[in-house]
C-alpha cells in the first residue's frame, strides 16, 4: 500500500479522558494539561491562577476554605467619599473587613465582643455578603444569636432639624445591626414631661379637653422606629400605657421628647389600640426626625423640633388629636404587629429588589430547608425585614438542607443538598415552583456560580448549566452510535479506504456541543504519497 | 438526557469527573467563571490539606470553554500550598480568590493564557485509522508550530505511555523550532514499527515559551495488508 498522510488541524474538542482512548472523537484528546484549545485550529498554553491583585494589603487568614470572599462596586469608598471603586469584603474569624481601591486599605466593620452591635462568636464564622441599595449586609452563616446580621452603609443625616440641639451625623459609612430593633423603652404620661433618655422617645399625651371624638375607653399606646427610609420596626408599648380616655377627651397639644437616637433611625410612629380588644394598632402620629410630625401618611409634615442638645422636644403646637385615623400597622407594613421580622441566614440573593434568604434562623428557631423573603409595601422594599408570614410555603419542608440560593433572570435557584428547586414569581400566583430537579443539589456554596449563560453548578453527577429553561450537562459528551462498531478488510487485496468521515469536526449546539458531526469544509486532508 | 437526543446518540461522560470530584466534602472544590473569556474555572480543592493524598493536585484546575464545549486542565494552577476562599468576579471582571497560608494572604486572579509553563502536555486520541486490527507503520510526523522551546514530541504505539524500545514508539527530544514564527518541523521515525494504535504526545521538558503554538500535525503512515 502507498504511504498516506493525514492532517490534524482541529483540536477544539478538548479533553475526553473518560472514554476509551481510541474511541474518542478525532479532535478530542486524552490529555490536555495546561492547554488552551479554545481557539479553533491551534493548541496554545492556558493561563493560571497565579496572577496577583497586588492592591489589597495582606490581611486575614481563611477560616472556611471555599467561602468568605465577596466583591462589589460601590459609589462610596470606605470613608464615605463619593468615589466609584472596586471593593472586597471578607472576614477573619468574626472580624468582617472591607477593602476599596480608592482608600486602598481594609476597614474592619465588625468588632469582637459582647457589647451592643458586636459579634461575640469567634469560631466557625461563615459570612454571607449581599450588596444592594448601597448597603453591604453580612450574615454569619453559623446562625448564632451572638452574631447578629450586620448593616454597613452610607449615612448623611440630621435628627431634630431646626432645633438648636439638632444631631448631625457626619456623612460617612456606618455599621449597625441589620435587624430592625424595636424601641426598648419609652414612657407615656397624661400630663407630666417624662424627660429625655438616650435612644428613647417619651410621650406626654395631655389627654384632656371636651371636644374629642375618640370613643371612651382605655387605650394602649406604643411606638416604633423607622429605619433608613421606610423600614418600620415592631412596636414597643409605652410604660404607663394603657391610659383612659374619657368621653370628649383628646390629645391636646401632645408632646414628644428626645435625647439622641441611632443614626440609622429616620423616624418614629406612634400607634394606639383599645385595651379591651386585640384589634390592629391605629396610627396616631408619624414623626420624621428631620421634617417633623404628621397625623397621617398622606399629610404634610410640620416641623416643631425645639430644644438644646440631648433635650429636644416635638410639641404638636396648636394641634389637638381629636379622632383616630384609618391607617393601621398592618395596612402600612403588610404584616401583623406581633410577627417575627428579624432573621439571620446562610445564603441570600436579590431578585428584582426582593431579598430571598435560605436556611435561616428566626426568633431562635432554625429553618434549614426553608426560604423566606423580605417585606415589600406600597412604600417600597424593606430589605431588612423578613416577616414570618413571608416564609415561602411552596418550598417543601423536606429536611433537605438549603446550601445556596442563586438568581438568574427573575428566578431564584434553591440549591438544596439533594435537589434543585427553581422558584419564579408572577403577580397572579405569587411565588411558585417553576422546576424541580432531583439529585441536582450541591454540597457547598462554592459549587455554583453565575455566568452569562446561566448558573453553572457541580455535584457528583458532573458539571451542569441551568440556562433559564432547563439543566444541561456540561461534563458529558455524546457518542454517535451510527459509527460502525467494527469493520472488515474482507480480503488481502481489498483494504477499504478509510471512511470519509475519518476526521470529524463538531458542530456547535446551543448550550452544549455536539460531537462527531461531519462538516464538509473540515474533512481531513488525506493523500496518497 | 439521552431520550431528548437523537436515537442514535448516547450521552457519555466526557471527563473523568468522579476522580476529580472525589472527597469533595474534604477538598471543597470551587467553581468560578472567567467573564472575559467565557470559561468556567473549577479548582480541585479550596482546602489543600483536606485530602492530603492529592498533594499539589489540589491546585489543578478544570477549564470548560463555553463556546467550544471543550474541557482542558491547568496543572498546579497556584504557586503554593494554600487554602483559598470561593471565587468572585471583581469590578474589573477578573476572577479572583483569596489565598492564605500560615504567614500571608494574597488575592490571586485568574490570568488567561498564554502563560509559560513546565506542565504542558497534550496527548491525542489513540488513532487506529479506522482499522484497529490492521497493522500500520508511521514514517514521519510533520508539525507546524512556533516558539516550541523545551517541547518534546513522543510517539506511542498501542497505548504505551513510555518508551522502552522502538516497539513502544519514539521520543523526540526538543525537536521543534524555537522560532517565534510558524515553522515546519519534520520528524522522521528512526525505526518504523508496526502498530495497531498510534498516540502522539507533545509535552514540555522544562519551561516553555509563552507563545508556544501548534497549528497542525500531519502523520505519514502506511497500512499493511493482512497476510
Amino acid at each position: 500500500m502507498p504511504k498516506e498522510i493525514v492532517h490534524m488541524k482541529q483540536f477544539h474538542g478538548g479533553l475526553n479522558d473518560a472514554a476509551e482512548n481510541s474511541d474518542i472523537a478525532d479532535h478530542e484528546c486524552q490529555i490536555a494539561d495546561s492547554c488552551d484549545l479554545s481557539s479553533i485550529g491551534k493548541i496554545t498554553l492556558t493561563g493560571d491562577l497565579k496572577g496577583e491583585d497586588t492592591r489589597p494589603p495582606a490581611l486575614q487568614t481563611i477560616n472556611t476554605p471555599g467561602s468568605g470572599l465577596f466583591a462589589f462596586r460601590s459609589d462610596r469608598d470606605n470613608a464615605g467619599a463619593n468615589a466609584t471603586c472596586n471593593c472586597y469584603a471578607t472576614h477573619d474569624l468574626n472580624i468582617v473587613s472591607v477593602y476599596d481601591d480608592n482608600e486602598d486599605d481594609w476597614l474592619a466593620i465588625t468588632t469582637n465582643g459582647s457589647g451592643a452591635g458586636q459579634w461575640n462568636q469567634t469560631t466557625n464564622c461563615d459570612v454571607n455578603f449581599l450588596f444592594h441599595e448601597g448597603v453591604l449586609r453580612s450574615s454569619d452563616g453559623q446562625l448564632h444569636a451572638d452574631n447578629q446580621r450586620k448593616w454597613w452603609g452610607y449615612i448623611n443625616r440630621v435628627h431634630f432639624y431646626n432645633a438648636s440641639g439638632a444631631d448631625t451625623y457626619t456623612a460617612g459609612m456606618y455599621d449597625f445591626d441589620a435587624d430592625l430593633a424595636a424601641p426598648t423603652a419609652g414612657t407615656c404620661h397624661l400630663s407630666a414631661d417624662q424627660g429625655h433618655t438616650t435612644g428613647v422617645m417619651h410621650f406626654e399625651t395631655n389627654i384632656t379637653g371636651s371636644t374629642g371624638e375618640i370613643p371612651e375607653a382605655s387605650y394602649r399606646l406604643a411606638y416604633s422606629f423607622v429605619y433608613d427610609h421606610h423600614q418600620e420596626s415592631l412596636l414597643k408599648e409605652f410604660s404607663g400605657s394603657p391610659l383612659a380616655i374619657a368621653e370628649g377627651q383628646c390629645f391636646t397639644v401632645p408632646k414628644f421628647t428626645f435625647h439622641t437616637l441611632p443614626a440609622r433611625i429616620v423616624g418614629c410612629r406612634v400607634y394606639i389600640q383599645r385595651a379591651d380588644t386585640t384589634d390592629d394598632w391605629t396610627l396616631l402620629v408619624d414623626i420624621d426626625l428631620y421634617q417633623g410630625y404628621r397625623l397621617g401618611l398622606n399629610e404634610i409634615y410640620v416641623n416643631t423640633f425645639d430644644g438644646a442638645a440631648n433635650n429636644v422636644e416635638l410639641e404638636l403646637t396648636g394641634k389637638n388629636i381629636t379622632s383616630l385615623g384609618t391607617e393601621t400597622y398592618r395596612g402600612i407594613n403588610g404584616h401583623a404587629f406581633d410577627e417575627n421580622i428579624d432573621c439571620s441566614y446562610k445564603t441570600a440573593v436579590v431578585v428584582d429588589g426582593i431579598t430571598y434568604a435560605g436556611n435561616f434562623m428566626q426568633n431562635g428557631l432554625k429553618y434549614p430547608d426553608s426560604v423566606i423573603k423580605c417585606n415589600s409595601t406600597i412604600w417600597g422594599i424593606d430589605s431588612d425585614k423578613f416577616p414570618e408570614s413571608n416564609i415561602l410555603d411552596i418550598t417543601p419542608n423536606d429536611g433537605d438542607e438549603i446550601v445556596k440560593l442563586e438568581a438568574f433572570q427573575d428566578k431564584v435557584l434553591v440549591f438544596k443538598r439533594q435537589t434543585l428547586l427553581v422558584v419564579n414569581y408572577s403577580p397572579e400566583q405569587g411565588d411558585y415552583i417553576d422546576g424541580t430537579y432531583p439529585f441536582m443539589g450541591i454540597r457547598h456554596k462554592g459549587h455554583s456560580f453565575p455566568t452569562a449563560h446561566g448558573i453553572v453548578f457541580m455535584n457528583d453527577l458532573g458539571v451542569h448549566l441551568y440556562d433559564g429553561e432547563t439543566v444541561k450537562a456540561l461534563s458529558d459528551r455524546m457518542q454517535d452510535l451510527t459509527i460502525p462498531p467494527f469493520t472488515s478488510t474482507a480480503g488481502a487485496n481489498d483494504i477499504p479506504e478509510p471512511e470519509v468521515n475519518f476526521y470529524k469536526t463538531p458542530e456547535p449546539e446551543s448550550g452544549g456541543k455536539k460531537k462527531n458531526e461531519d462538516v464538509a469544509t473540515s474533512q481531513p486532508e488525506r493523500k496518497v504519497m | 438526557m439521552a431520550d431528548a437526543r437523537k436515537q442514535h446518540e448516547l450521552s457519555q461522560r466526557g471527563i473523568d469527573w468522579q476522580t476529580f470530584f472525589s472527597n469533595s466534602d474534604d477538598n471543597v472544590p470551587i467553581l468560578g467563571y472567567d467573564a472575559v473569556n467565557d470559561q468556567v474555572i473549577i479548582k480541585r480543592a479550596a482546602d489543600y490539606n483536606g485530602d492530603s493524598s492529592i498533594g499539589t493536585a489540589s491546585h489543578d484546575i478544570f477549564i470548560y470553554d463555553m463556546r467550544t464545549g471543550a474541557w482542558t486542565k491547568c496543572m498546579n494552577g497556584l504557586a503554593n500550598n494554600v487554602d483559598v476562599t470561593n471565587f468572585v468576579v471583581n469590578g474589573d471582571s477578573e476572577l479572583v480568590t483569596k489565598a492564605s497560608d500560615a504567614s500571608t494572604t494574597t488575592i490571586y486572579k485568574w490570568q488567561p493564557g498564554p502563560i509559560a509553563t513546565s506542565t504542558f502536555k497534550w496527548r491525542s486520541k489513540a488513532f487506529d485509522f479506522n482499522y484497529p486490527a490492521v497493522k500500520k507503520k508511521l514514517y514521519k510526523v510533520i508539525i507546524h508550530s512556533k516558539a516550541a522551546t523545551n517541547m518534546d514530541v513522543n510517539v506511542y504505539y498501542d497505548d504505551k505511555t513510555s518508551i522502552g524500545s522502538a516497539a513502544d514508539g519514539q521520543v523526540f527530544d526538543k525537536p521543534l523550532s524555537t522560532s517565534t514564527s510558524l515553522a515546519k518541523n519534520t520528524l522522521t521515525i528512526t525505526t518504523p514499527t508496526a502498530f495497531s494504535y498510534l498516540t502522539l504526545e507533545i509535552a514540555s521538558d522544562g519551561t516553555s515559551h509563552a507563545d508556544f503554538t501548534v497549528n497542525d500535525i500531519a502523520l505519514v503512515y502506511r497500512i499493511f495488508r493482512p497476510h
